[in-house]
């Protein structure tokens, strides 16, 4: 029993690790969390071009992009109701129209579509879009080529090392610096 | 220690497999995230950003003053209340009372639904429909007879004028009941003036202010307008002062700001202000001779009145030269102390004394009158409660009034409730009252419904809702129309459906009046976003009847045998008793003691040496009325032959926070009157008090008074103001490190102690702001209160009449140059930030605690546990502002949320932040205006001009924490005696 466990333990321990490893890294690979309806950022930013702002209405007058009401949706899909096409999204086929019919669906029971968060900052991180869209960053250099994603994944950490990390290219002077360092800048 | 006989596993083996198995569970866990949602609206509401707070003007209803408010909303959610700078009352000020509104919307005692009670013993849920069907049915069946009375509180505005009508359509009665309603205020002036009216003061032009027993800065009439009026004219300008002197057997709050207590014989005061009067005519000083009034006034010689009211002669001699010399000057009279049986006589008084020294007209204004005037007597309120009791009311609606807490035990009202066939309640909360209706259909808060409130001539505020409501509650005006269209006899009576109809339809009578040249609608989304209609009111002049020479000065006649004068006195954090139930306010210290969550008596060193009782023993107190039990605090701000407690607490019901906690002094008054008004009379009893088996601690934030010779709330006579003050130099010369350097902004803070009165807005608005969590009794006494901001207060030996005098230091992180916190911080969670904040970051910390044990001011708070806010009073969480859960310690940044959203928008202008252009929580509610908070590094900003005032000072920068906080010292406007301490400048602690 006791000589089981030993020799048992190292490899199951290893295998845990590695494991964990794997997850711990998979939260910036190709996969992110699956949505309530398959909505392709890929066919709607990149096919269609339609710009970030049109859906993530508030990103450059709050902190919080917004994400769109169940009415926005409806204005384009009121119109457009999809191919009766198979559609490969990311591996997984699925028929456009059907996917669309779920959104009118949501619509005609005045119900929101529960999203599942991709990026996010714990409570106590004050972070505000307003600020970053306006001094002219561009929403892919943080989010990743969303226009050809079909499901939206993470491409960055997004801890704090990659805002200091940024924060520090990106300072004017001494003085900002020393603001975009400053704890209190995030965190109260 | 091998295997067990039942061949299981051993325990190193177990313990082996459990670790592997949790590590195991532990990397799994960390590595997925708990999964969140992003719910969208369906149809997203106009106007709305998420993350930016919207705000919407309103009326604050928590006590008869009708301050103008501005809540702030976000995404839905009414989270901080704040004074409106438009209105004029308040102008932009609030008090503790007005910012725990909130927690009144939020509270989670508050009635959910409406209830019945169905011919049960028991209340039940029932929807509205059906509560309103039931209504009808009871209005049908009982209505007849037209023996209806809607008991409301002074709504003076468009709900009023509903209740009126459906009452004359009813034929019913609306009488409307304050618990102080200043009877005898308005009579002297009939007598006096022949106005029935309250009116308006302007303490702010006068230079001398004498006050009978108006507490000003609590509860009387308007108490922010008054502290803000107070605070300019008692604030130091061109090296000058005004002069307040307070007359009443207690140092209330108001008093303890005075310069001068002048500690009155219970039920004297008229005596008092006649001797004044008569010393001031009599010494050729009244500039209008006395107006004829000074043969009667000569019977009140300084001599006899100095007998009569325990006051020397040498004292109303100097009152009376500085009253007419130091002019304009005023004199003030209301408060339970001057509320006896002879309230009236003294108030005409008073009248007199403004006249001969020519004040009428000039510092008591009569153009701009208060509309609490209009409320019922206590007399109506009596009779009501005699037709009750022998079942001549039928229907009872009570709207916003807890008679049964706020009567006299002896007045019976609440047997007499028993014999009103049905009690209809539209309170919001189980109150006393409220939980002997038959019928409760809780009305919306103010903060959730539409509606109006004139406290005065001059002011029309709106009352708008900033959410939709909380509950399934209903606002009573469109309950009244709704039920209205439902009984058969007022078909067609309203032609609105809805409340709101009503409202525009009452305002378009305002509109018409404001002759603005706009249209309605112009006028109305004007009046919305300004919190109301304001209009100037010309004074009205007015001279004395000869009336007042009538008028016979009796004693007061007290009931009882006991050897106590005994003071019931409103409260400043609970009113009436309204505020109880609200968290904030329990655990807002109460300024003279610092008690909290509990009721006292304020009691007389030497009292209670006489009666053996020390600090937190119980006191037996036996009127004719009844006994209440309740606990000492020693006050030397009292006197020897008075008791008082404050009236509050004591609630049978009311909700979790306000049950069973203290006692209610209401109880024990006997039922007198004021002769000639028939109002209330709150000072006629006489109590004795005995010392009980019992003794617990007493409950307080600051247990010293005393400032043990470290000089943290500092004062300078008036002398030394006027010859300039000899200033050090803060001892940078003694330090080792170079000065640090900012760029742009350094937010500092000045305090004028001259100022500051010790109310505590500031504390509850830091509540609400930066989610400060409350503990409870338990804790508190434990020392676990979590308030940012504390007023200290300290009473200091004095060369004054008093013998001590009162001051109040607001306490607050000092956010130091060199801050004794930061270096022993073993994982950098607090440290100075490049704009000279004492950063704390929450996430970093783990708890040591090492920061508070070395904060030189001890304003550094630990969570001990994880508090919690009950639903639904988690509601009023600030977004803004990380909620801090166990092991974290935390303390004020200066509100350095609002500091990061100010520097946004300002980045957003591409300019930097200017002065004024925010303010923090602290100092936008101090009514006051002690506080002022700005950029240390910007040389035109008022902070910067604050903190290099001559009597400005550091609290012990002896340490060399170098604060970012300036103190301006209190001035004294005694003789200052040498053995006075903390006078003297700090000289003598360098090194």
């Amino acid at each position: 029993m006791k000589k089981g466990i030993k020799i048992l333990s190292v490899p199951v321990l290893s295998i845990v690790i590695l494991l964990g490893f794997y997850f711990y890294d998979a939260e910036s690979s190709d996969k992110g969390p699956t949505q309530p309806i398959p909505f392709s950022h890929k066919i709607h930013a990149g096919e269609d071009e339609i710009p970030c702002e049109y859906c993530h209405s508030f990103v450059e007058v709050g902190p919080n992009p917004g994400i769109p009401s169940v009415k926005k949706c409806m204005g384009c899909h009121q119109h457009i109701v999809g191919r009766d096409v198979e559609y490969d999204f990311d591996g997984k086929t699925i028929n456009i129209k059907n996917e669309i019919a779920k959104v009118r669906e949501y619509w005609a029971n005045k119900e929101p579509i529960p999203w599942v968060q991709v990026n996010s900052q714990p409570g106590y991180v004050h972070f505000t879009h307003k600020r970053h869209i306006k001094r002219g960053f561009e929403c892919a250099q943080c989010h990743g080529d969303v226009a050809s994603m079909d499901q939206v994944h993470k491409t960055e950490r997004m801890n704090m090392g990659f805002c200091i990390s940024c924060h520090t290219e990106n300072a004017k002077d001494e003085h900002e610096l020393a603001h975009l360092k400053d704890c209190l800048t995030c965190h109260y | 220690m091998s295997e067990d006989k039942k061949g299981g596993i051993k325990r190193r083996d177990f313990l082996k497999i459990i670790g592997v198995a949790g590590g195991t569970a532990a990397v799994a866990s960390s590595c997925s995230e708990p999964v969140e949602q992003l719910i969208p609206y369906v149809i997203p509401p106009e106007g709305i950003v998420p993350g930016v707070p919207n705000y919407y003007a309103s009326t604050c209803r928590e006590c008869p003053a009708g301050c103008g408010i501005i809540v702030k909303n976000r995404e839905g959610r009414a989270i901080k209340i704040e004074g409106n700078p438009e209105n004029p009352i308040n102008t932009g000020s609030s008090c503790a009372r007005g910012q725990a509104a909130l927690q009144g919307l939020y509270n989670p005692d508050r009635v959910r639904s409406p209830l019945s009670n169905f011919n049960a013993d028991k209340l039940q849920p029932v929807g509205w429909e059906a509560a309103q069907k039931t209504l009808t049915e009871k209005i049908e069946e009982l209505g007849g007879s037209g023996n209806i009375v809607f008991l409301s509180n002074h709504i003076s505005g468009t709900l009023g004028k509903l209740v009126d009508e459906w009452m004359d359509a009813l034929g019913g009665k609306h009488i409307q009941y304050e618990t102080f309603a200043h009877e005898p205020l308005k009579e002297a002036n009939r007598i006096s003036f022949g106005i029935d009216k309250i009116p308006t003061y302007h303490i702010d032009k006068t230079n001398y202010l004498l006050s009978f027993g108006a507490d000003f800065i609590e509860t009387w009439l308007s108490p922010v307008e008054y502290t803000k009026q107070f605070s300019k004219m008692h604030g130091v300008k061109d090296k000058q002062v005004g002069r307040f002197v307070h007359v009443e057997p207690r140092a209330s709050l108001t008093g303890s700001n005075s310069d001068e207590w002048i500690s009155i014989k219970p039920g004297t005061e008229a005596m008092l202000a006649l001797g004044i009067a008569n010393e001031i005519v009599s010494s050729g000083q009244s500039p209008n001779g006395g107006g004829g009034l000074g043969g009667m006034l000569s019977q009140y010689s300084t001599d006899k009145v100095s007998a009569m009211t325990d006051v020397p002669a040498e004292t109303i001699k100097q009152i009376a030269k500085d009253f007419a010399s130091m002019g304009p000057s005023l004199a003030l009279g209301g408060g339970v102390s001057v509320t006896g049986t002879n309230a009236t006589e003294t108030l005409v008084a008073i009248n007199i004394l403004n006249y001969v020294a020519g004040n009428i007209g000039d510092t008591v204004d009569f153009g701009d009158t208060l509309n609490i005037s209009n409320v019922n007597s206590f007399q109506d309120i009596t009779s009501l409660t005699k037709s009750m009791e022998n079942g001549e009311v039928d229907i009872l609606f009570i709207y916003d009034v807890n008679p049964v807490f706020t009567l006299p035990k002896q007045l019976n009202f609440k047997d007499a409730l028993g014999n009103v066939k049905y009690v209809v309640s539209f309170s919001s909360f189980m109150d006393e009252t409220t939980e002997m209706a038959d019928l409760i259909m809780p009305n919306n808060t103010p903060i959730e419904s539409w509606g109006d409130y004139s406290s005065r001539e001059s002011v029309n505020g709106l009352i708008q809702p900033v959410m939709s409501p909380v509950f399934n509650t209903k606002g009573t005006g469109d309950v009244i129309l709704s039920v209205s269209g439902q009984v058969e006899k007022l078909n067609g009576r309203f032609t609105q459906t809805t409340f709101y109809d009503y409202l525009q339809n009452s305002w378009k009578e305002i509109w018409a009046g404001a002759s603005s040249g706009s249209d309605f609608d112009t006028f109305w989304k004007d009046s919305l976003e300004k919190g109301g209609y304001y209009k100037d009111v010309s004074a009205r002049p007015v001279s004395i009847s000869g009336a007042v020479s009538s008028v016979k000065f009796n004693e007061p006649e007290f009931v009882g045998e006991g050897d106590f004068y005994f003071m019931a006195y409103p409260s400043y954090r609970y009113y009436d008793g309204r505020g109880a139930n609200k968290p904030w306010l329990q655990e807002l210290p109460e300024a003279l003691s610092t008690g909290v969550w509990s009721s006292w008596v304020q009691i007389h060193p030497d009292t209670a040496k006489k009666l053996n009782v020390s600090q937190g023993d119980f006191l037996s107190i036996e009127s004719s009325e009844g006994v209440i039990e309740t606990q000492v605090y020693v006050y030397q701000g009292i006197r020897p032959d008075t008791l008082a407690v404050m009236i509050g607490q004591g609630h049978t019901s009311y909700g979790r926070y306000a049950k069973d906690r203290g006692v209610n002094p209401i109880d024990i008054l006997p039922m007198s009157t004021d002769e000639r008004s028939g109002g209330f009379a709150w000072l006629s009893a006489k109590v004795s008090a005995v010392k009980v088996s019992k003794s617990e601690q007493f409950v307080q934030t600051q247990y010293t008074t005393h400032q043990h010779d470290r000089e943290i709330a500092q004062a300078i006579s008036l002398t030394e103001l006027e010859k300039g003050i000899h200033h050090d130099d803060h001892h940078s010369d003694a330090d080792f490190y170079p000065p640090r350097e900012y760029h742009k902004y350094r937010w500092g803070m000045s305090i004028d102690l001259q100022k500051c009165v010790g109310c505590g807005s500031c504390v509850t608005a830091c509540n609400a702001e930066n989610n400060v969590a409350f503990v409870g009794k338990q804790l508190c006494a434990q020392r676990r209160d979590m308030n940012w901001i504390r007023i200290e207060r300290y009473f200091e030996e004095a060369n004054n009449s008093a013998g001590f005098q009162t001051r109040y230091l607001p306490m607050l992180c000092q956010q130091c140059g060199n801050a004794p916190c930061e270096p022993v911080c073993p994982v950098f969670a607090t440290y100075h930030n490049p704009e000279g904040l004492n950063g704390m970051v929450y996430n970093r910390c783990v708890g040591t605690r090492y920061c508070a044990n070395n904060c030189t001011y001890k304003v550094r708070k630990f969570n001990w546990f994880t508090y919690k806010w009950p639903e639904p009073l988690n509601w009023q969480l600030n977004p803004d502002v990380t909620v801090r859960s166990k092991g974290v310690m935390e303390k004020c940044t200066f509100c350095v949320q609002r500091i990061n959203h100010a520097k946004d928008l300002a980045k957003d202008e591409g300019q930097d932040v200017s002065d004024g252009a925010f303010k923090v929580a602290c100092e936008q509610a101090c009514p006051a205006e002690a506080i002022v908070f700005g950029n240390l590094e910007d040389k035109e900003s008022e902070v910067y001009k604050q903190s290099h005032d001559d009597r400005g000072y550091q609290v012990l920068s002896f340490v060399n924490t170098q604060p970012g906080i300036t103190y301006l010292r209190k001035v004294t406007q005694y003789e200052e005696s040498k053995e006075s301490h903390g006078t003297k400048n700090h000289k003598d602690h360098t090194g």
